[in-house]
């Protein structure tokens, strides 16, 4: 096991999980340095929750190991679980228990709680106080989830798929919390979402998930920069095995309604320039990608090679 | 298309007036009357009069990088005079929470400006536009103008207008925005 790293907040070294025959996720590495917001994406059944389990302490991956500051999240968990908060993807407490009971029970298991502060979020969302967890909406539950987690003044936070089921503006309160609470405290933020547009506003870094293998791994900023979708006029001498077009070096290609459209993940402006005078790709063009349509390519049933 | 951004006031011409909006609060400016409602925003005058123009927007799925797209949006605004030099520009949080953006974003747009000598960060006041702070340098600010003409122009193709439509469309806009606004 790596040394303590004060540079990192959590650290997957070739983590593997396999249930059975089938496995979830397959030597899977990336660490996420402090005070970032980093984005574990992937489509559903992509290893996403199994990763969580294990840096949660919930499950011992077959192969590696998930560490939180340093610390092995298996071995460590009690004493992690104090520094993390948690918003899992479906909240869960006894059904009985008021948000006001839960917010009194919770402050006890932390080693520092910010009463105040969740009270003053819990009203913020409107949440009630006295309303058993079992009859709170869907949204009221994940706030309520959400104001806890804040409450232990995590160093880490752990959101998995918080806005899923949300309403647009339960959605828009999750946000601005989560900026308030970046610029007062700079947490860390561990976060799996299929809102990849609130993603796309929110995450410094980026990790995609594809059959339990960690496809992409960068900068937000980065990965955006090297995709471009490049489109151009269909002609008579089709441009598919041109030089130029093995310079583009497509990911996917791809009939269009007016032409034809490539999505490059390593985009450079020589390589597009050269494609550009070929013979054969008339009015080529290239546009960004947004988040969602980078996902897409590397995701979708066509999608490729990252 | 994105309804996020920074609004202020198209009359802009001394320190003293600026106000900044989003989809949710407008935020006064000191010696300001409170502003009661802001539901046209961008679509035409506001209550109280106030005819509010967008100037400050960002689109997450750009490929430009977001700090990008502030710091290039902020510089253009002080440059062309439309936030005036002295006065205060929104907190990192309160224009992340607006964006809903991360902070860390902002923050970053914002020390690159102070930076390059465009605002100014005054010891528990916040930010403000430096009082020195630079022009659009000459071929920065013909190259902005030409490329917004491009992409007006494009979008008047488009739509099949004549080139004169095109053209009175922009004279009725220049009109609307006010004759402080620029200059005749």
């Amino acid at each position: 096991m790596s040394s303590h790293d004060g540079q990192k907040a959590l650290h997957f070294d070739h983590v593997s999980v396999r249930y059975g025959k089938t496995t979830a996720a397959e030597a899977v590495s990336f660490a996420v340095p402090k005070g970032s917001v980093f984005a574990l994406l992937g489509r559903n059944g992509a290893g996403k929750s199994s990763l969580i389990r294990c840096l949660l302490g919930q499950r011992r991956p077959q192969e590696g190991a998930a560490t939180i500051f340093g610390e092995d999240a298996w071995s460590n968990r009690a004493r992690l679980m104090a520094r993390l908060g948690v918003v899992p993807e479906e909240p869960d407490a006894p059904p009985d228990m008021t948000a006001r009971q839960l917010a009194a029970f919770c402050s006890r298991l932390y080693p520092s709680w910010d009463g105040k502060g969740v009270e003053t979020r819990l009203r913020r969302f409107a949440v009630p106080g006295d309303v058993p967890f079992a009859r709170l909406s869907k949204g009221q539950k994940g706030q309520l989830a959400l104001a806890l987690a804040l409450g232990s003044l995590p160093e880490l936070l752990v959101l998995d798929d918080p806005t899923l089921g949300l309403d647009v503006v339960a959605r828009k309160a999750l946000f601005e919390e989560l900026v308030d609470e970046l610029a007062e405290r700079g947490t860390t933020v561990l976060l799996t979402s299929h809102d990849l547009a609130g993603v796309e506003a929110m995450a410094d870094r980026v990790g995609i998930l594809k059959e339990g293998r960690l496809l992409v791994d960068e900068p937000l900023d980065d990965l955006k920069a090297r995709f471009r979708r490049v489109s151009f006029g269909q002609s008579d001498v089709t441009p598919h095995g041109s030089d130029a077009m093995k310079a583009l070096d497509p990911l996917a290609l791809k009939q269009a309604s007016w032409g034809m459209e490539a999505v490059v993940s390593g985009f450079s402006e020589e390589a597009f320039a050269r494609f550009a005078e070929a013979p054969g790709a008339s009015d080529a063009e290239a546009s960004p990608l947004s988040l969602e349509e980078i996902f897409i390519a590397l995701c979708g049933e066509e999608g490729g090679r990252p | 298309m994105s309804n996020r951004g920074i609004w202020v006031h198209p009359e802009l011409d001394n320190g003293d007036l600026v106000y900044y909006c989003t989809d949710t609060v407008m935020h006064r400016a000191p010696g300001w009357p409170p502003v009661k409602s802001r539901e046209t925003i961008g679509r035409g005058p506001m209550q109280g009069g106030f005819a509010m123009k967008r100037r400050l927007t960002v689109d997450p799925a750009d490929a430009v990088p977001i700090w990008r797209q502030i710091e290039e949006g902020l510089r253009r605004l002080v440059a062309s005079g439309a936030l005036a030099r002295g006065v205060p520009v929104p907190s990192v949080r309160e224009l992340a929470r607006d964006l809903r953006i991360n902070p860390a974003t902002v923050a970053k747009a914002y020390q690159r400006l102070t930076e390059a000598g465009v605002l100014a960060v005054r010891r528990g006041e916040g930010t403000f536009v430096a009082a020195d702070a630079p022009a659009l340098a000459s071929g920065e600010r013909r190259r902005t103008l030409r490329e917004g003409a491009e992409r007006y122009a494009s979008l008047a193709l488009t739509l099949g207008a004549a080139k004169q439509e095109a053209l009175g469309a922009v004279t009725t806009a220049w009109d609307g925005l006010g004759e402080k606004g620029g200059r005749s």
